[in-house]
């Protein structure tokens, strides 16, 4: 139900009596909220009918209404009072309640992040350190392997070195007995000072102790290198600038000895295992 | 501590005391107020136990709830026998039928809200509201008898236009005319009232 303006002129002191039914009245009290001019009739509507109240004969309530009136308001302050404390007291234990929570639950949450935050720091430590190690590996490795890299494009360049030479020699060393199932092969060019031998099926030597090439002179055995042989006997050896010297005497042939790895460059004194006599 | 003068002090202002639970200012108020709001009370459900009863909720409401109090959209004592009305009716109208058939207003002369013989003038009422007290009764006493009841019936017997014009056995027509021309007469008298002592102040 909607009112116009002229509905309500019609029907404003009605309503200011409440003589409106219910459904009047909303759809009235509707519209003086849209229509200032109307609520404006409304106002004067309502003060005029309230002072129709003023023109009741009086009578007079009794004191002891008063009393009552005023012990209900003394107990309601009371009870208002009391609720207001209870209600603020209970108000500020909730909160101190809540903020207690709040911190416990952020300090065990601080702490927790404190524990993981080192477990990961010590995980990516361990992990730095592992990958450290692992790096220096590769690192070993690859210095080995451009070491081995670099012996072998040597060796490669030696080999092609002896076989340019004119002079080249092949001289094939027998076993001692000391090492009867081995053999090897000496390719050298004694102009170029430079040689290869190539050896098989010599025994494992024990730790420190390493095979060395000599060649024989009348005077001197004159030390060639030193070299390991693999899990299988073999073994390769390099020999460069190896002169012949007068003073050395003359040459006879080449040998293979064990010797300690400490042992000097001058002395030999292990076991010949290898050997070629070339005179 | 200053000592107040609580029956110096306007309406409004007592209510601002309310604000902070001063039982000095409510009983002022109270002593100013509570044969009013019992009158009117009694005049709408015709017991006194009831209209004590009345008259205690109302002023308890005061006590309890004084920021419902809006000075800007107007008197106290508007508002307060506003407050007083509807609660009486409501009270009336929940004692049912009963009560409101042994107190429904009649057109007699004893059912008038003008005063009788036997009333009295308040004192603390008189300084206040006498001239607005007599406003108003002069006011009523110049409406025609129709639309004085018509209006009696609706303020104080809670009737709706509807229920008036079968109470009456008139249309329902005739009792929002009565209604209507009885306020307007009623409201002009009263600014017209407000005008000259405005003038004469």
């Amino acid at each position: 139900m909607t009112m116009d303006c002229e509905h309500v002129r019609d029907n404003i002191d009605a309503w200011a009596l409440g003589a409106l039914d219910g459904e009047e009245a909303r759809a009235l009290e509707a519209h003086i909220e849209q229509h200032d001019d109307c609520a404006a009739l409304a106002e004067s509507a309502r003060d005029t009918a309230a002072s129709i109240a003023l023109a009741v004969p009086l009578q007079s309530a009794n004191s002891a209404l008063k009393a009552r009136v005023l012990a209900s308001a003394a107990v309601l302050s009371d009870i208002h009072h009391r609720r207001n404390w209870r209600t603020w007291s209970a108000a500020a234990a909730a909160c101190v309640a809540a903020v207690a929570i709040v911190l416990i639950s952020w300090s065990g949450y601080l702490h927790a992040r404190v524990n993981s935050i080192t477990d990961d720091n010590a995980q990516v430590s361990a992990d730095a350190t592992s990958e450290s190690n692992s790096f220096a590996t590769v690192r070993t490795e690859l210095v080995q392997a451009n070491t081995t890299n670099v012996g072998l494009v040597s060796s490669q360049d030696a080999v092609i070195d002896i076989l340019s030479r004119p002079d080249i020699a092949r001289v094939p060393l027998t076993a001692t007995t000391s090492a009867p199932a081995s053999n090897g092969r000496y390719i050298w060019s004694q102009t170029g000072g430079l040689g290869a031998l190539v050896a098989t099926n010599l025994p494992r030597l024990a730790d420190g102790t390493s095979y060395c090439m000599w060649m024989i002179f009348d005077n001197a055995w004159v030390y060639g290198g030193r070299f390991k042989v693999d899990d299988t006997g073999n073994g390769r050896l390099i020999v460069r600038n190896v002169s012949a010297a007068a003073a050395q005497g003359r040459f006879h042939g080449f040998a293979v000895t064990a010797e300690p790895d400490t042992a000097p460059e001058q002395e030999h004194n292990g076991p010949t295992m290898l050997q070629a006599l070339v005179d | 501590m200053e000592r107040v003068d609580y029956t110096g002090l306007r309406d409004d202002e007592l209510m601002a005391r309310l604000e902070h639970r001063d039982l000095a200012a409510f009983e002022a108020l109270y002593d100013r107020y509570s044969d009013l709001v019992y009158s009117v009370a009694l005049r709408v459900v015709a017991d006194s136990h009831v209209a004590q009863d009345v008259t205690q909720d109302v002023f308890l409401r005061v006590w309890r709830r004084p920021e419902q109090f809006d000075v800007n959209r107007g008197k106290f004592v508007t508002w307060l026998m506003s407050v007083t009305r509807n609660k009486s009716i409501d009270e009336r109208r929940s004692q049912g039928r009963r009560l409101r058939h042994e107190s429904l207003p009649t057109t007699s002369e004893e059912e008038d809200v003008l005063p009788s013989g036997n009333d009295r003038d308040d004192p603390a009422l008189a300084t206040v509201l006498s001239d607005e007290r007599a406003a108003v009764r002069k006011a009523l006493e110049v409406l025609p008898a129709e639309q004085k009841l018509a209006i009696q019936l609706a303020y104080f017997g809670g009737l709706t236009q509807q229920e008036i014009a079968n109470t009456l056995g008139q249309p329902l027509g005739t009792v929002k005319t009565r209604i209507r021309l009885g306020m307007q007469k009623m409201r002009g008298a009263l600014e017209e009232r407000r005008g000259k002592d405005r003038n004469f102040s």
